[in-house]
């Protein structure tokens, strides 16, 4: 593992992509956009995942490849969410003929 | 050591999740149904046609849930009459002592069986509810939903370590985001579904985020395993560990949009007033609810050795944490909640109050000295909560069903022309504001009681006291809303159109709604006591790794009592196994050889391994302990 | 259990009964609910009057043959301490199963850390409350069978009214603090309820949510206290905790605790053990500031619930309300309630408190019949009489006349449950509430003017009226008090200035309603004293034996003699049996005392007869009465108004009469002298209550709508982060975060 990549970097990767991620949900007003900052942030938690299963202690109590498994899993459940995602924006759009989310605040107070 | 989980799987496990099996193939069947039946019927025929099918599936479920949680129960309070019943290796399996099931992922337990049957039974609630009037034309996706979230939920409350967790959590909302959406004449709730789903996802991800940082530390995603090697590494807490400190955060911010806990609020009052009254009934009582108890088993065992290390409320640890937030939730949902005029907007801010007072009983589960008492609080006010929202929700319904409207101000008249479903609503908001001898009363007490009964001397007995103020005068606050709503119904003359009388579905869920609030008033211990039951194996706790160091004894330090667990000790096991067997076989020799090893040689509660870990208190605990598992080794104080 | 036990039991489950019957069988039963709820309160009467005769005829036996408290009952007490009749079952039992542990362990979680029992306790303040609230109830009950008679909600009100007697007489009886908390608010739903009997009108509704309100606010003192005691007494009995936080002698039993402090421990009253948790073996004890606290709670709520000073805005509203209601709820037993529970659980109190709960009743006490002298309204005049006497009771628990205040409560009970019904009478007859209309219906209905005269005489205090002796007793204990601390002098001042008072305005109210002729503007068929009929004999009977009973109640064993001759009267030595051990009761008659209650009744009756008597000075009565006529006909400028009103005579009085009184004072002397004594005393009265009006109006009204508007306003403010804009709501989200974050980090960094 010497020759290896430090595990530091691949955290401050993720955390990079994590703090885009967000930024991007904040800042674009596209439904589209903001679906793709998400899966952004989805992701940079799988990169720490994997990071730290490469890099973990490997305890023989924690099960089979936690780390691993959880990454699998979120990708996932990132698919699904894609998919809902662009059903509901679609959805949006019928009603309100606008992608912007900024549009949709028919509810508040 | 937290021992080794066995690397095996036993078919016979699947006996404890036939519930979920059951909804999760029934929403198959209903949306197969409706899809066939489409063409044929006409809309309010095919609704009513799928609709029934729904209900049978949810009879079937219930059934499922009654099974699991009684069987159990019944084979080991009457082994003589199950061996009758059961062969001998069905008996040796429902005798065993350990919960996890499923490779340890999720726990087949009293507490599963219990919540199990409650989220069963609100579903049917909703489902019955959902067919009271149109308001969407997909009943078959609708339903299947319904049902797949339902999973979810369950699932969720079962959850043992974080990646069923994780999937469970977002298996149950993806489903109510889709639910949400689902009235298609109105634009609302297509917004409600979007923010939900982008609110949702965000949160995902930062609790997400957070998880990975807590993986990276522990290297393990058991619930049992972490809390062993956070106690064993030390007390630092949040001061020496800013991944810890990201992670604790991070995962509460994903909780805290799941409980729609201030300040990660600002979906609930949107999408409740969005969705369909049945959906957001959904999203208010069966998703809090399963919320509520996988965050009390990630906080009350998992990171339980972070709750407040340093002795100091305010300081490095999650109860101060809590304890903020708990104070700003409750504050903020009531007062925000005076100013709404739409009756699920309103719930919404008074289910985020609900919310505040839930958290004061969990933070003062994470200084308890018998945690099964202080959990048991808590599950008993979710429970007596959600059926009253119920009650709440199915009133909404029907205004809009009838006034096409769901202000408070629609409510109007109601007392004259259906006195008995305004009566039952009238309970509901006493249940809601804390009048006693109603359940909701008991739930208040139960959980301000639990916060105001620490140890002496201990540091945080001030701020749980002050905690407990506020909630009482926000209790105070709230009744000035829920006034709003008996004031509408009682004290005015109709305004709009005319209610039509409320049909089977929306009165039954009132009708029940109101039965169960004031029946689990005056017996209320008999739900608390089932409470306190289901909650004690959900706060196991493993043997702990000893310290490398043993600090000092602090003053104050939390000395949390043995938690009694559903089992039995040695000699009675091997009692009823010979009871059992006609009297014959010789003791220990009747199980297979991989389980032998004492009452159970899994990872979370073996006895066996414990006493390895802490011979000291073998003696101690021999003659009292029915099996009962302590964690006293946790308490350098001890030493 | 005693069969006693079992007699009051049934007495308080009869009236559910009967609800459950009248409930389920609403529409069934229709106008016949009248005979159930009757039936069912006229049978827990009977069982109380049983009761009542159990326990007490032994006494009764002593007491007429002359020997005083202290040779009789108190002799046995030393021996046997007083009877109490129990009954109990664990009904709340916190912290697992305790029964079935043995067979099955898996449902054993902990030892109980609180049981709360379901119990009755009834000792002998139970026994006298069971008679009274029974007995008061049946009469009201037959009472409201003619009063309620047009109306179509008739059966849903007698339904009302059973679930009202049972609830009372569960708070009667309960044996801990968690059960009268619950038949608490049981009583404070039936109230709630029965205000806005009549919920078609609006302000009808605005007067039974404002009770509700209120009355969570005293709530709220109440769940405070009874928190801190459950916390640390671990227990919520009367008993266990009165018996347990003093010693023989009334001291506390105070030891030093772990930190240097003082505490007062909890211990068995038998063995003088202390109490200890059976969980962690500690002491059940609690500091004396808590102590102090947690009895300023639950005086709170005893505040809200008798309507002390400054919650008392609750209950003039509150005569929304049919008048049988006002009659048995709002004045004769669910308002003493709060009264009852200090008298009840009073060894908890510390001196602070009682000084507190003393001056309460005394502000009380002032601001109602300063207030009740200006009304024109008689059921107002009668609302804030009730507010008034409820403070009298108070003052005299606080001063330490405990058996005086309570005797005072049930004295009230009667009389003023008399003068309601009478009030309801009057109502019924003519349709309308304004005495300024009224004058002359003694012609047209004599039995219930004379039943109002008792009435009234009897709440001013005059000899051989129940009403003399109870507040002789007030006056007795509170001049006991100022004798051992002159500072308190306003203790003894207070209700003297309201008994003036007192007698004034009823007097008042009586000439005003019977006396004279009619002053309607309308005349023939529009005058409704023309029109009044004497009511039917089911309502004017009840009349007839309350009136009775507001006499006889308080007399003495000879016959009415005023107790510094003879013995104190019976019933107050019935509760003094059961006063607390180290409490000092019956101080010894005190002349002055007696004087000063002669006094005051004399004084006020003496003003209201030559103010408003007909045959009295005329010039006086014609201006009162158009000044206030005046103020009804201008509601806008009615302030205004009324204020020049108040200082034209003010300043005529103290600068211009004077002058030619000095000049025609040689001429005139003799009418100088009334007319000014008169008008001092008139002026200086309507001065007065319409400052404490000004300050009931504006201080104490305007602070609650103040504090509401204030509420709403920050709920209003919560809508500003709630735009709708799914982008602002996650920026909301990471900005709360990211300082949550900051937080903490400062914490631990700092």
């Amino acid at each position: 593992m010497e020759s290896d990549i430090p595990l530091d970097w691949f955290l401050l990767f993720a955390a990079a992509a994590f703090a885009i991620g967000l930024i991007g949900v904040l800042t674009r007003k596209n439904a589209i956009a903001v679906l793709m900052a998400i899966e952004i942030m989805l992701n940079a938690a799988n990169v720490n995942l994997v990071a730290f299963w490469r890099y973990g202690p490997l305890r023989p109590e924690a099960g089979p490849i936690p780390g691993l498994v959880l990454a699998v899993m979120v990708l996932t459940v990132a698919a699904a969410e894609v998919a809902v995602g662009i059903g509901l924006i679609l959805l949006c759009y019928r009603r309100f003929k606008a992608a912007d989310v900024d549009q949709y605040d028919t509810l508040s107070g | 050591m937290p021992s080794t989980p066995p690397i095996s799987f036993d078919p016979r496990d699947v006996f404890f999740i036939t519930p979920q099996v059951v909804l999760a193939v029934w929403g198959l069947v209903v949306l197969l149904a409706d899809l066939a039946l489409a063409r044929r019927l006409a809309e309010t025929a095919r609704r009513q046609v799928v609709g029934k099918l729904a209900l049978v599936g949810v009879g079937l479920a219930l059934a499922a849930a009654l099974a699991v949680m009684l069987v159990p129960l019944f084979a080991r309070a009457f082994p003589e009459d199950a061996s009758a019943w059961f062969r001998r290796r069905t008996l040796d399996y429902l005798f065993e002592n350990d919960p996890t099931i499923f490779l340890g992922t999720i726990a087949g337990d009293l507490e599963t069986g219990t919540f199990n049957l409650v989220f069963v039974l609100l579903l049917g609630l909703v489902t019955w509810l959902s067919l009271a009037w149109k308001f969407t034309e997909e009943w078959g996706e609708y339903l299947a939903l319904l049902f797949w979230a339902t999973v979810g939920m369950m699932f969720l409350s079962a959850a043992e370590e974080f990646i069923t967790l994780f999937v469970a959590l977002e298996t149950m909302t993806i489903c109510l985001y889709l639910a949400t959406s689902l009235e298609k004449a109105r634009r609302r709730s297509a917004e409600g579904g979007l923010k939900y789903f982008v609110y949702g996802s965000v949160s995902s991800a930062l609790f997400l985020f957070g998880l990975s940082y807590l993986y990276g530390i522990t290297g393990t995603t058991q619930f049992n395993a972490i809390h062993g090697l956070l106690a064993g590494a030390g007390e630092s807490g949040l001061a020496g560990n800013p991944a810890g400190m990201m992670a604790i955060l991070l995962i509460l911010a994903g909780f805290g949009f799941k409980i729609a806990a201030v300040p990660f609020h600002q979906w609930a009052p949107d999408v409740y007033e969005g969705a369909p009254a049945p959906v957001a009934a959904w999203v208010a009582t069966g998703s809090k609810i399963a919320s509520f108890v996988a965050f009390m088993k990630v906080f009350a065992n998992a990171l339980l050795p972070w709750a407040s290390p340093g002795g100091n409320i305010l300081g490095p640890g999650w109860i101060g944490v809590l304890a903020l937030i708990a104070a700003v939730t409750m504050t903020y949902g009531n007062f925000a909640a005076l100013a709404q005029r739409n009756l699920k907007r309103m719930l919404a801010y008074s289910s985020i109050a609900h919310s505040g007072y839930i958290l004061v009983g969990v933070a003062a589960l994470g200084l308890s000295t018998d945690g099964a008492r202080a959990a048991g609080a808590v599950l008993f006010y979710l429970v007596v909560y959600s059926f009253a929202n119920v009650g709440a929700f199915a009133a909404a319904a029907w205004l809009m069903r009838d006034r096409e409207n769901d202000n408070i101000d629609d409510l109007s008249g109601l007392a004259r022309e259906q006195p008995l479903l305004a009566v039952c609503i009238l309970f509901l908001m006493l249940s809601l504001i804390g009048i006693p001898p109603l359940a909701g009363f008991f739930g208040k007490l139960y959980v301000f009681m639990e916060a105001l009964n620490q140890p002496s001397g201990s540091p945080h007995a001030v701020t749980l006291i002050w905690l407990v103020a506020l909630g009482l005068f926000n209790s105070v606050v709230s009744a000035f809303y829920y006034v709003r709503v008996l004031r509408a119904m009682f004290l005015r003359d109709a305004t709009g159109r005319r209610l039509a009388p409320a049909d089977t579905p929306v009165g039954l869920s009132i009708l029940a709604a109101t039965a169960v609030v004031i029946v689990f008033g005056p017996f209320s211990d008999s739900l608390m006591s089932v409470m306190q039951a289901a909650a004690a194996p959900m706060l196991t706790v493993p043997a702990t790794v000893p310290p490398l160091d043993a600090p000092r004894p602090r003053p104050g330090k939390v000395v949390r009592k043995p938690v009694p667990r559903f089992e039995y000790s040695k000699e009675e096991m091997e009692r009823m196994r010979s009871m059992a067997n006609g009297g014959a076989g010789p003791p220990g020799g009747v199980r297979p050889a991989a389980k032998s090893a004492g009452p159970s040689a899994k990872a979370k509660n073996a006895p066996a391994s414990k006493t390895e870990n802490a011979p000291a208190s073998k003696a101690n605990n021999a003659p009292a302990s029915k099996g009962a598992l302590g964690d006293s080794t946790r308490t350098p104080g001890q030493n | 259990m005693k069969w006693q036990a079992g007699l009051y039991l049934i007495a308080v489950l009869v009236p559910l009964f009967a609800f459950a019957v009248q409930a389920v069988f609403l529409r069934g039963l229709k106008r016949r609910c009248v005979v159930v709820a009757t039936a069912a309160v006229g049978f827990s009467c009977l069982l109380s009057v049983i009761g009542f005769v159990d326990y007490f005829g032994f006494e009764a036996a002593w007491l007429s043959a002359g020997h005083g408290v202290q040779s009789g009952p108190g002799a046995r007490e030393a021996e046997t301490g007083p009877v109490v009749w129990r009954a109990s079952a664990d009904w709340v039992v916190l912290g697992g199963a305790a029964a079935g542990t043995e067979d099955r362990p898996g449902l054993t979680v902990a030892k109980p850390s609180l049981v709360i029992p379901l119990g009755i306790a009834v000792d002998n303040l139970g026994v006298i409350m069971f008679l009274m609230v029974t007995f008061v109830a049946t009469l009201i009950h037959v009472y409201s069978i003619g009063y309620m008679h047009a109306d179509p909600g008739y059966p849903r009100f007698f339904a009302y009214l059973s679930l009202f007697t049972f609830s009372m007489l569960g708070l009667v009886a309960s044996s801990n603090l968690f059960m009268t908390f619950l038949f608490w608010e049981l009583v404070g739903l039936c109230s709630y309820l029965l205000i806005g009997f009549w919920y078609q009108e609006k302000a009808n509704c605005v007067a039974a949510n404002k009770a509700f309100l209120v009355n969570r606010v005293g709530d709220l003192g109440m769940m405070v206290g009874l928190g801190l005691l459950w916390s640390t007494l671990g227990t919520l009995t009367f008993e266990e905790i009165n018996q347990g936080l003093r010693d023989g002698s009334g001291q506390w039993n105070v030891k030093t605790g772990d930190e240097g402090r003082d505490v007062v421990v909890l211990q068995e009253a038998r063995s003088g053990e202390p109490v200890v948790n059976p969980i962690t073996q500690e002491r059940r004890q609690i500091p004396m500031g808590l102590l102090t606290l947690a009895g300023l709670g639950i005086f709170a709520g005893c505040v809200g619930k008798s309507a002390q000073f400054p919650l008392h805005v609750w209950l003039p509203d509150a005569m929304a309300g049919p008048t049988p209601v006002s009659a048995l709820i709002h004045a004769a037993t669910m308002v003493a309630a709060g009264v009852f529970l200090v008298g009840r659980f009073y060894p908890l109190f510390t001196e602070e408190v009682l000084l507190v709960i003393a001056y309460t009743g005394g502000i009380t006490l002032l601001i109602g019949a300063t207030i009740a002298v200006v009304q024109t309204d008689y059921k107002q005049v009668l609302a804030y009489s009730t507010v008034s006497q409820l403070g009298f009771m108070m003052l005299g628990l606080g001063v330490g006349g405990w058996a005086a205040g309570l005797f005072h409560l049930v004295t009230h009970a009667f009389f003023k449950a008399l003068l309601f019904l009478c009030a309801g009478s009057v109502y019924h007859s003519v349709h309308t509430y304004e005495m300024p209309e009224l004058g002359g219906l003694l012609k047209k209905m004599p039995t219930t003017a004379y039943a109002m005269l008792v009435g009234t005489l009897a709440i001013s205090g005059a000899p051989f009226f129940a009403g003399f002796y109870s507040k002789d007793a007030i006056l007795t204990a509170a001049l006991a008090r100022v004798h051992e601390s002159p500072e308190h002098m306003l203790l003894f001042v207070l209700p003297a200035i309201g008994g003036v008072l007192t007698a004034f305005y009823m007097f008042r109210l009586w000439l005003l309603i019977f006396s004279g002729e009619s002053r309607s503007k309308h005349l023939g068929q529009g005058d409704p004293v023309a029109r009044a009929y004497e009511s039917p004999e089911i309502m004017t009977r009840p009349l007839v034996i309350l009136a009775v009973c507001s006499i006889f109640v308080g007399w003495t064993v000879q016959l009415g003699l005023p107790p510094v001759i003879g013995p104190r009267p019976v019933l107050e030595q019935m509760l003094e049996y059961g006063a607390p051990a180290w409490l000092e009761q019956g101080q010894g008659p005190h002349w002055l005392a007696l004087g000063a209650s002669l006094a005051v009744a004399g004084i006020g009756a003496g003003l209201a007869l030559l103010y408003y008597a007909p045959s009295g000075l005329p010039h006086f009565t014609a201006r009162r009465l158009s000044a206030a006529h005046a103020a009804e006909t201008y509601p806008v400028l009615q302030q205004f108004l009324l204020k020049k009103w108040y200082f034209d005579p003010l300043y005529a009085f103290l600068f211009v009469r004077p002058t030619r009184a000095l000049a025609r004072l040689f001429a005139r002397f003799d009418q100088t002298l009334v007319d000014g004594l008169v008008n001092t005393a008139a002026a200086a009265t309507a001065l007065l209550s319409r400052l404490e009006g000004y300050f009931d109006q504006f201080a104490v009204d305007g602070l609650v709508n103040l504090l509401a508007r204030a509420v709403y306003r920050l709920g209003e403010l919560s809508r500003l982060i709630q735009t709708g804009r799914l982008r602002t709501y996650l920026l909301f989200l990471t900005i709360m975060l990211v300082g949550l974050f900051a937080g903490v980090i400062a914490w631990v960094h700092g």
